[in-house]
C-alpha cells in the first residue's frame, strides 16, 4: 500500500503515513464487539452491521455499472464522470508525480488523508477505517455495592454531625439542654479527640524519621524498616478502640460519662481550645502537621533526625496551639454579647430559612475527601464549607436568650464543623473499624436527638434512633444501588477530536 | 400601496418625477365615491364647529358678544334646545378628544406623494407631502455643485430589504433618500434614475 | 448549471479568521465559476446594511444583537421574514451555513428548508462529547443537521466528529479540506522569481539553496494564537529545554492571548529575552513576512479540525512540528512534518529531531512552496463543494453522488435525498431525542406557519427581484467594483 519513492521525480510521491490499525487485520472488523449497544450510535450500525460481510477491496465493489468502464482501464475519470475537469487535473497532477505512483493510487486503498488526490468521491466512507479511533467508556470503573456503601458513611457521618447540632440547637432554644452542658461535653470531646490525633502525628513523624533513615541506610534497611512498621497496625488496633470509646463518649452528648473524663476536665481549659487552631489558621497549622507532604518538607534534608529535636519540636507546636486556642477562646468570649444582638432586627423567619440553606450548602460543598490531594478534586474552596456552618451558627446563635448561650453555641458549632471534620478524616485513614463504629454511633445519636426533639422522653430517643439507623441503612443501600444501575446508562465518546491532554513535567519550579 | 410614478419633462434639461400612492380616480364610481368623501369631510367638520359652539355657549355665544347672530333665538329654538341637552349630557373631554380626532380626520391627506425635480444647471430638489392639508410639503434643494452621484442601493428596513432611490451630497455625512416615504419598487427607481442622470449629465446610461 | 448561493454564517470580515477566509476565499472561485454568491452575515460594529465587496460578492450585514465573540444570540423565528426576503429577492436555490457555533447557520438552514431550498453545512470545528457546553452545542447541532441535504467537513476526523455528533449517514459528508492561497505564502527565494516568471518555473532548474551548516541559527517561528487550547502550556514548557538542547536556536513567537503573560514570565524566570522574540498579534497579511523569518513552524496545538496555519507554513517553505492531535496527521506528507504526541518531552524531542534534519540538510524545503500549491487550492475546492451542490439539487443523480453499495447495508437510511414534504422532515426532527425530538418538531411546526403567513402577509410578488452582478463567463474577465452603483 506503500507507493515507492522515485528518486527522480521531482515531487516525491506521495508516502501515506498514517496508519490504520483495522486495516492491517482484516479477520479484526471494528463493530460488534465494540458497540456493543447498537441503538446509541445510530450512524454506524447503518454499515457497522454489515461490515462483517464486506471485503477489504471496497472500491472494487463501488459502482457495478463503472466496473466493465473500469475494466477496460479507461482511467480516473471514468469513475466520476461529473468531475471530469478536476480528474483532468488530478491526472495531470498525477502524470507530474510519477506513472507508477499514479498508478498504484488508482487502485490503491482508499487513504486517510487530504493532500492526496485520491480517485474516490469526497463523501466516500471508508468501512474499515472510518471511526476506528472511536472509544466507548474507556476509562469506566464500574463500581461495586459494598465499596460504595462503605464509601457512602463518610456523608452520613457529616449529616448525622449537622442534625446532631440541630437538635442541640433546638435543645437550647426550648430550654430543655443546658448550653453549658452541651459545650462542657463537646469540649471534652474534642479534648479527647486532640489528645489521640496529636498522638497519632507523632507517631506518623516518628515512623516517617525512621523511615528516611531507613532509606539512607541502603536497601538492606529497608526490610527493617518494614519491620520497624509492620507492629503499627496492630498496635493501633488497641488505640483505635480506645478511641472510639472516647470519641462516643466525647460526642454522645446524651450518653453517659465515662470514668476518665474528670481527669480530662482538669486539662480543659488548656487542651480543647487548642485543637482549634484547625479553624483558626487552616493555611498554616492544619496544613502543617497533618497533611503528609508537610511533615517531609522540614526534615527531609536533614540526615539524622533525634528523637529529642523532634520532642522539642512537638512540644513547641504544642504550645502554639494553646496560645492560639486562648485567642480563640477570648475573644469568642467577647465577640458573644455583640453576636447576640447581631440580628436583632430580623425576622426569626428569615433567620431559619437562612440557616437552613446555610446548612445545605455545608452538606453539599463539604470536602468528602480522604484529605490526601484534596482540592484537586473537588470544585469547592474547602473554607466555603466551614464558613457556612458558622455562619448558619453564628446566626442561629443570635436567636438565643444570653450571652453564655451564645458563647456556648458557637464553641460547640466550632467543635462540630471545624474540628470534628478533622479528626473523622484521620480516624478513617488509621482505622476501618473506629471509623464504622463512629458512623454507627452518629447515627444512632443523630436518631436518638431528633427523636428526642420531635417526642421528648427516652422512650421516643430509643425508637428515634432504631428509625434512624433503619432509615440510614435504607438510605444507604437504595442509593448505592441506584447509582449502579445509573452506570449502565453511561456513554461516554473517546476520539481523536477530544482536545488532548498536555503532559507537562513542571521542571522549572 | 405601491407608488406611481408620473414624469413631466417640459424641457430636455428640466424633469420632474412624481410618485404618489393616491388612488387613481378613473371610472365614475370611484368619481363619485371621492366627491362623497370630500362631502363628508365638509359635513363632519361643521358638525364638530357645531358641537364647539354649543359646548361654549356660556362663554363666548352669550347675548351680545356677536350680535349678528341671535344666539338667544339659536338656544332658544326646538333643535337649539336638543343639541345643548345632547352636548350637555357628554363629558367635555371627551368631546374634546372626539373633536380633536375627527378634525384631524377631516384634514389627513390620504396618501403620500414625494417628487423630485431635476433642473440641469442649477440641481435637485425633492420633496415629501405632508401628512394633512394644513402643512405644506416638505422640500429639499441641493445645487449641483454638491451632489457627487446619484445612486440605487438596498438596505433593511423593518423585516425587508428595500431598494432606495439616493443623492450623495458632498460634505455630508449621510446620503439623501429620495422618495423616503414610499420606497418604491426597483423599476420605478431605475426609471427616476435614468431619468435624472439623463437630466443632468446628459449620459446615455 | 449555474447556482444561486448563499452563503449563511455569523462569521465573516471584518472579522478576521480560518473560517472567514474560507468563506470568501470559496465565494469568489465559485463566482469565478460563472455561479451566483452573496453572503448573509450579522451586523459588525459599522458593516450595517448591504456591502459588494470586488468579483460582486454580495454581502448582507443583517442587524441583529451579538453576545459572545462576534456570536448572534439565537433569535430563532425573528431572523425568518428578513431571510426570507433575502432569499426571495435573490433567488437563491442553495443555502450553504458555516461554522457549527453559529446561530444564524442553523436558523437559515431551518428557514431554508421551511421554504424548499437545498441546504449543505460545513463544519470547521471539532468538539467533544463530554462537558456541557458541547452536550448543548451538539444538540443544537443535531437540529441543524437533521434535515441537513449535505454536510461538508474540513477534514476526516471532522467528518467522524460530525457524523457522531449528529447521527448523520455518513455518505452525506463530504470532506473537502481547507486550501492555502499559494501566492501569498511564497518562500523568499521564490520573490523575485515570481514576479516575472509565474507559478509554473520548472522545478529542478532552481540552484539548491544556501545549506544550513552546524552553526547556523535556526529559528523556529510559532504564530498562533495564545490560548490553552492552542497548546502554549506545552509551549512553554518546551522552549527552555528545547533551547538549552540546541544551541543557535531562536524562537519567534507571534500572537496574543490570556497566556502571553505566563509566556513572558517563563521568558523572565529563565533569561530567554535574547533568544525568544515575542510579536505580539501580528495581521493575516502579515503572517507570511513572520514565517520566512525562520525555518521550522512549531504547532503544539490541542485541539484542531484542520490547521491551516501549518500548510500556510509549509507552503512558506518551512520545516513543520505539529502535534498529533485532531485532523492534523492528515494534512501534509510526512516529509513536511514532525509529529510529536501532545507531551512535553515529545515536543522538545521532536523540535530536536527537526533542527537535526535540517543542519544536516536532508529535508529539501525550497520544495515545499511547490507541492503544497499542488496539493490545496481554493480552485479545486471549488469543484468539489459545485460537486456537492450538484449532487443535492439532482443535477447528478442519487446514485451516482451516494454511491450506490448493492447489498452492503449503505441504504439501509435511504433518506439521502430529502423530500420537503412537512411530515417527512418531522419525521426526521422527531428522531432526534425523546424530549428534544418533541420540541423540534414544535419549532418546526412554528416555522412553517410562520412561513405561511408571512406568504399571506408579504406576498412574494411585491418583493423586488434585485438584480445580479453580471455573471462571470467560466473564462476570466476583470469587472471594477463600484460599491453599489449600478451604471456598468
Amino acid at each position: 500500500m506503500i507507493s515507492p519513492t522515485s528518486p527522480t521525480s521531482p515531487v516525491p510521491p506521495p508516502v501515506p503515513v498514517d496508519t490504520h490499525p483495522n486495516r492491517a487485520s482484516d479477520t479484526n472488523p471494528p463493530g460488534p464487539d465494540r458497540i456493543p449497544d447498537p441503538d446509541r450510535l445510530a450512524p454506524e450500525d447503518a454499515y457497522f452491521a454489515h461490515s462483517l460481510s464486506r471485503v477489504r477491496s471496497v472500491p472494487l465493489n463501488y459502482e457495478d455499472g463503472l466496473r466493465s468502464l473500469r475494466a477496460a482501464d479507461s482511467g480516473v475519470a471514468t469513475l466520476l464522470p461529473p468531475r471530469s475537469n478536476l480528474n483532468d487535473v488530478t491526472r495531470k497532477d498525477v502524470r507530474k508525480i510519477g506513472p507508477a505512483g499514479s498508478r498504484r493510487r488508482r487502485k490503491g486503498v482508499w487513504k486517510k488523508l487530504l493532500w492526496v488526490k485520491q480517485s474516490y468521491p469526497d463523501n466516500y466512507t471508508d468501512t474499515e477505517t472510518f471511526l476506528d479511533h472511536l472509544q466507548r467508556n474507556p476509562r469506566v470503573r464500574p463500581y461495586d455495592f459494598w465499596p460504595l456503601v462503605a464509601d457512602s458513611t463518610v456523608i452520613v457521618q457529616h449529616v448525622c454531625s449537622v442534625v446532631i447540632f440541630i437538635c442541640c440547637f433546638v435543645g437550647i432554644v426550648q430550654d430543655r439542654v443546658s448550653p453549658v452542658s452541651i459545650v462542657c461535653w463537646g469540649s471534652v470531646g474534642t479534648a479527647i479527640g486532640w489528645i489521640l490525633w496529636d498522638n497519632w502525628i507523632w507517631e506518623e513523624q516518628t515512623e516517617l524519621a525512621r523511615n528516611l533513615v531507613g532509606v539512607k541506610g541502603g536497601d538492606d534497611e529497608s526490610s527493617s524498616s518494614s519491620v520497624t512498621s509492620a507492629p503499627h497496625p496492630s498496635g493501633h488496633d488497641p488505640q483505635s478502640t480506645g478511641l472510639k470509646a472516647d470519641t462516643i463518649h466525647g460526642l454522645g452528648l446524651s450518653m453517659s460519662p465515662s470514668a476518665h473524663h474528670k481527669e480530662d476536665v482538669s486539662h480543659l481549659t488548656s487542651d480543647e481550645p487548642g485543637a482549634f487552631y484547625g479553624i483558626a489558621d487552616p493555611a498554616s497549622h492544619s496544613a502543617a502537621s497533618f497533611l503528609s507532604p508537610s511533615t517531609r518538607v522540614p526534615h527531609a534534608d536533614v540526615p539524622v533526625i533525634e528523637r529529642a529535636s523532634l520532642f522539642s519540636s512537638r512540644n513547641r507546636q504544642r504550645l502554639s496551639t494553646v496560645k492560639s486556642a486562648f485567642l480563640i477562646y477570648f475573644s469568642l468570649l467577647g465577640l458573644s454579647p455583640i453576636l447576640k444582638s447581631l440580628t436583632k432586627s430580623t425576622a426569626s423567619d428569615s433567620i431559619w430559612a437562612l440557616s437552613c440553606w446555610l446548612l445545605i450548602m455545608n452538606i453539599f460543598s463539604f470536602d468528602y475527601g480522604s484529605g490526601e490531594g484534596a482540592g484537586d478534586t473537588t470544585k469547592f474552596p474547602a473554607s466555603l464549607s466551614t464558613n457556612a456552618a458558622v455562619m448558619a451558627s453564628t446566626v442561629l446563635a443570635s436567636r438565643l436568650p444570653s450571652t453564655t448561650h451564645v458563647f456556648s453555641l458557637m464553641l460547640f458549632s466550632m467543635e462540630v464543623f471545624g474540628l470534628f471534620p478533622i479528626f473523622r478524616r484521620q480516624l478513617r485513614q488509621k482505622s476501618w473499624t473506629g471509623h464504622v463504629l463512629l458512623t454507627l454511633a452518629l447515627v444512632m445519636i443523630a436518631g436518638g436527638a431528633v427523636g428526642t426533639t420531635l417526642g421528648g422522653g427516652w422512650g421516643s430517643a430509643v425508637i428515634g434512633s432504631f428509625l434512624g439507623s433503619l432509615l440510614t441503612a435504607f438510605a444507604m443501600g437504595g442509593c448505592s444501588w441506584w447509582l449502579i444501575s445509573l452506570q449502565k446508562y453511561k456513554n461516554v465518546v473517546i476520539g481523536p477530536w477530544d482536545p488532548a491532554r498536555p503532559i507537562i513535567r513542571r521542571h522549572w519550579n | 400601496m405601491p407608488g406611481r410614478l408620473t414624469v413631466h419633462r417640459p424641457t430636455p434639461t428640466t424633469a420632474s418625477f412624481t410618485v404618489s400612492n393616491a388612488p387613481r380616480r378613473s371610472n365614475p364610481t370611484a368619481k363619485v365615491l371621492f366627491a362623497f368623501g370630500i362631502l363628508l369631510r365638509v359635513l363632519s367638520f361643521i358638525c364638530v364647529i357645531a358641537v364647539a359652539i354649543t359646548r361654549a355657549r356660556h362663554h363666548f355665544f352669550e347675548e351680545g358678544s356677536f350680535s349678528t347672530i341671535a344666539w338667544e333665538d339659536v338656544w332658544s329654538s326646538a333643535a337649539g334646545r336638543y343639541a345643548c341637552q345632547l352636548v350637555d349630557s357628554y363629558n367635555p373631554s371627551v368631546l374634546a378628544i372626539a373633536g380633536t380626532l375627527i378634525l384631524y380626520g377631516v384634514f389627513r391627506r390620504g396618501h403620500t406623494e414625494e417628487s423630485l425635480l431635476v433642473i440641469r444647471g442649477f440641481g435637485i430638489q425633492t420633496s415629501t407631502s405632508s401628512s394633512t392639508y394644513l402643512s405644506t410639503a416638505a422640500t429639499r434643494f441641493i445645487p449641483t455643485t454638491q451632489i457627487q452621484d446619484i445612486v440605487i442601493h438596498e438596505a433593511f428596513k423593518g423585516f425587508e430589504v428595500r431598494f432606495y432611490l439616493a443623492v450623495i451630497v458632498e460634505g455630508e455625512p449621510g446620503v439623501l433618500v429620495v422618495f423616503p416615504q414610499l420606497l418604491p419598487g426597483r423599476e420605478v427607481l431605475e426609471e427616476v434614475w435614468r431619468g435624472s442622470r439623463r437630466c443632468l449629465y446628459d449620459t446615455k446610461s | 448549471m449555474p447556482y444561486n448561493i448563499a452563503m449563511v454564517s455569523d462569521f465573516f470580515f471584518p472579522q478576521s479568521g480560518g473560517i472567514e477566509s474560507h468563506i470568501y476565499q470559496l465565494s469568489s472561485k465559485l463566482i469565478d465559476r460563472g455561479h451566483k454568491v452573496i453572503i448573509i452575515t450579522h451586523a459588525y460594529k459599522g458593516r450595517t446594511g448591504v456591502r459588494y465587496l470586488t468579483n460582486g460578492l454580495k454581502i448582507y450585514h443583517v442587524p441583529f444583537f451579538v453576545i459572545y465573540r462576534e456570536t448572534t444570540f439565537p433569535t430563532v423565528f425573528s431572523f425568518f421574514p428578513i431571510f426570507r426576503n433575502i432569499v426571495i429577492r435573490e433567488q437563491i436555490e442553495i443555502v450553504h451555513g458555516h461554522a457549527s457555533l453559529s446561530s444564524f447557520c442553523g436558523e437559515a438552514i431551518l428557514h431554508a428548508r421551511t421554504m424548499g431550498l437545498r441546504t449543505v453545512f460545513t463544519d470547521h470545528s471539532l468538539f467533544g462529547f463530554a462537558d456541557a457546553a458541547s452536550i448543548l452545542t451538539n444538540k443544537l447541532l443535531k437540529f441543524t443537521l437533521s434535515d441537513v441535504d449535505h454536510a461538508i467537513c474540513v477534514s476526516h476526523t471532522c467528518k467522524e466528529n460530525t457524523v457522531l455528533r449528529a447521527s448523520l449517514d455518513p455518505l452525506m459528508v463530504s470532506v473537502i479540506p481547507n486550501a492555502v492561497v499559494a501566492e501569498n505564502f511564497r518562500p523568499l527565494s521564490n520573490d523575485s522569481r515570481a514576479a516575472d516568471q509565474g507559478a509554473m518555473s520548472p522545478v529542478d532548474q532552481r540552484p539548491q539553496p544556501a545549506p544550513i551548516g552546524p552553526d547556523d541559527t535556526i529559528t523556529i517561528v510559532v504564530i498562533s494564537r495564545l490560548f490553552y487550547n492552542k497548546g502554549t502550556d506545552l509551549l512553554i514548557a518546551a522552549i527552555p529545554r528545547i533551547l538549552a538542547l540546541n544551541p543557535n536556536t531562536r524562537f519567534i513567537i507571534a500572537g496574543s492571548g490570556p497566556k502571553a503573560i505566563d509566556l513572558e514570565q517563563m521568558l523572565e524566570r529563565n533569561v530567554l529575552q535574547d533568544k525568544v522574540e515575542m510579536l505580539g498579534s501580528v495581521r493575516h497579511e502579515e503572517v507570511r513576512d513572520v514565517m520566512v523569518r525562520g525555518h521550522i513552524y512549531l504547532h503544539p496545538s490541542l485541539t484542531e479540525a484542520f490547521g491551516t496555519v501549518i500548510v500556510e507554513a509549509a507552503s512558506c517553505g518551512l520545516y513543520v512540528v505539529c502535534t498529533r492531535v485532531g485532523g492534523i496527521p492528515e494534512v501534509l506528507p510526512q516529509h513536511m512534518t514532525t509529529f510529536a504526541k501532545p507531551e512535553e518531552d515529545d515536543l522538545v524531542v521532536a523540535t530536536s529531531k527537526a533542527i537535526a534534519a535540517l543542519r544536516s540538510n536532508k529535508v529539501r524545503t525550497d520544495r515545499f512552496h511547490d507541492q503544497v500549491k499542488m496539493m490545496y487550492s481554493w480552485r479545486d475546492v471549488a469543484e468539489r463543494t459545485e460537486r456537492v451542490y450538484k449532487g443535492i439539487t439532482g443535477d447528478i443523480s442519487p446514485e451516482e453522488f451516494y454511491g450506490s453499495y448493492p447489498g452492503q447495508g449503505w441504504e439501509v437510511s435511504g433518506d439521502r435525498v430529502r423530500s420537503f414534504a412537512l411530515i417527512d422532515r418531522l419525521k426526521r426532527y422527531y428522531g432526534c431525542g425523546v424530549w428534544a425530538g418533541k420540541l423540534f418538531c414544535f419549532c418546526v411546526v412554528i416555522d412553517f406557519l410562520i412561513y405561511v403567513f408571512l406568504e399571506m402577509w408579504f406576498p412574494r410578488a411585491n418583493i423586488d427581484i434585485a438584480r445580479s452582478w453580471p455573471r462571470k463567463p467560466p473564462a476570466d474577465k476583470s469587472h471594477s467594483s463600484n460599491g453599489g452603483r449600478r451604471d456598468q
